[in-house]
């Protein structure tokens, strides 16, 4: 980073260089003197004419170096007045002006501020009504009693396994066909199962409803047939016991 | 928690969600999940559900309109809700546990499934609550194991 006396010393090289081109500018000041008393002593008064003309371009050039050298010198003294000014908050100072104590910035300006690349983390959303009724304590003697008989429900159909998909897409069945908005007056329908149609269809490619009621008397099916194997489980247990 | 258990939520929530295509893709890509993971994760999410519904008293009448409400809402379901099973699992999440026994997980799995559909979608509940509820559901899970 540049300085007060960098500027300063750079200037002052730059003074120096045009003094030595001054200097050396009278080397051919002295030649063209020299040229115009040969040309007058060998009676050529035009061409000692011509040789002043030269020396007198050669002082105006020296004499116009005489300005830029001032001109310099100043921007000198202005730069060390410049220096007198440091650390007073003043105007052109190439330093940095001392940092605001944190102690005298406002509140709201001591918060720590995200910046670019700072890892982002959402906010929490408040939870709802329902989330803070399931924060309870649900793992009470009630609940491990209903978890008792849950487990030995579980264990005792080990055996159907094969059938769980089965058994899920039933559930996934009757959940899609719930209707929220029953006709005025709809009953639940009895516990009796509808009779299971044997017969194949007819048609070569049977509308989309017809798959859709074979799938369906094929799930009936196969939970009767769950129901009728389990029964007869129960009723061996019992022969046994 | 088992993977089949998380499989199984994974099911679970979908429909829950009302995302059913979702839930029976997912059910014919797991590979079959035993019910000691199946049926005890719908069991405690049941548990919880009825819970949270019946919260505010759950005598007999309230029972047995709640269970009227259901059949009628799944009238069109394919096996029929069987109307005593019904009651009896509601019953027994509210502490009339005894009444459990003779139901099958294969009978007791898509009724409870569809109370707790019933529950959740009469609730409103959003998807971070659907969420929270299966979260609990297999905690309590995990406590009965």
């Amino acid at each position: 980073m540049a300085s007060i006396d960098e500027f300063i010393t750079s200037v002052q090289s730059n003074i120096e260089a045009l003094k030595q081109a001054q200097t050396s500018m009278d080397g051919a000041k002295q030649q063209a003197e020299e040229l115009s008393s040969q040309f007058q002593s060998l009676g050529a008064e035009s061409m000692a004419t011509g040789a002043q003309s030269l020396k007198q371009g050669v002082e105006e050039a020296q004499s116009g170096v005489v300005p830029v050298i001032t001109q310099l010198e100043q921007l000198i003294t202005q730069a060390q007045g410049l220096k007198s000014l440091r650390g007073t908050g003043g105007v052109g100072t190439h330093n940095r002006p001392p940092p605001t104590p944190l102690d005298a910035a406002p509140a709201a300006l001591k918060e720590p501020v995200a910046q670019v690349g700072d890892p982002v983390t959402a906010p929490e959303p408040k939870p709802s009504a329902f989330q803070q009724e399931l924060d309870g304590p649900d793992e009470d003697a009630a609940s491990d009693k209903f978890g008792r008989f849950t487990q030995a429900m579980a264990s005792g159909a080990d055996d159907l396994s094969q059938y769980a998909k089965q058994i899920t897409d039933n559930a996934l069945a009757a959940m899609r066909s719930r209707d929220p908005n029953p006709p005025t007056g709809a009953t639940h329908t009895s516990a009796t199962p509808p009779q299971p149609v044997i017969s194949a269809p007819a048609a070569k490619d049977p509308p989309v409803a017809d798959v859709v009621s074979t799938g369906v008397m094929l799930g009936a099916v196969t939970l009767t047939y769950l129901h009728n194997v389990r029964e007869r489980r129960r009723e061996r247990k019992r022969s046994d016991g | 928690m088992t993977d089949n258990r998380s499989n199984y939520r994974k099911i679970l929530e979908a429909s829950l969600r009302g995302d059913f295509d979702d839930a029976e893709r997912l059910n014919a890509e797991f590979s079959d999940i035993p019910f000691s993971d199946s049926a005890v994760l719908v069991g405690a999410v049941f548990y919880l559900a009825v819970k949270h519904r019946f919260s505010g008293g759950a005598d007999h009448a309230t029972v047995k309109a709640f269970i009227d409400e259901a059949l009628a809402e799944y009238a069109n379901a394919q096996p029929p809700i069987k109307p005593l099973t019904a009651e009896a699992l509601v019953r027994a999440a509210l502490g009339e546990t005894e009444l459990m026994q003779g139901i099958g997980a294969e009978e007791a799995v898509p009724v409870q499934m569809s109370l707790v559909y019933k529950i959740v979608a009469d609730a409103e509940l959003s998807h971070a609550d659907i969420s929270a509820l299966l979260d609990k559901g297999e905690k309590l899970a995990t406590s009965w194991s």
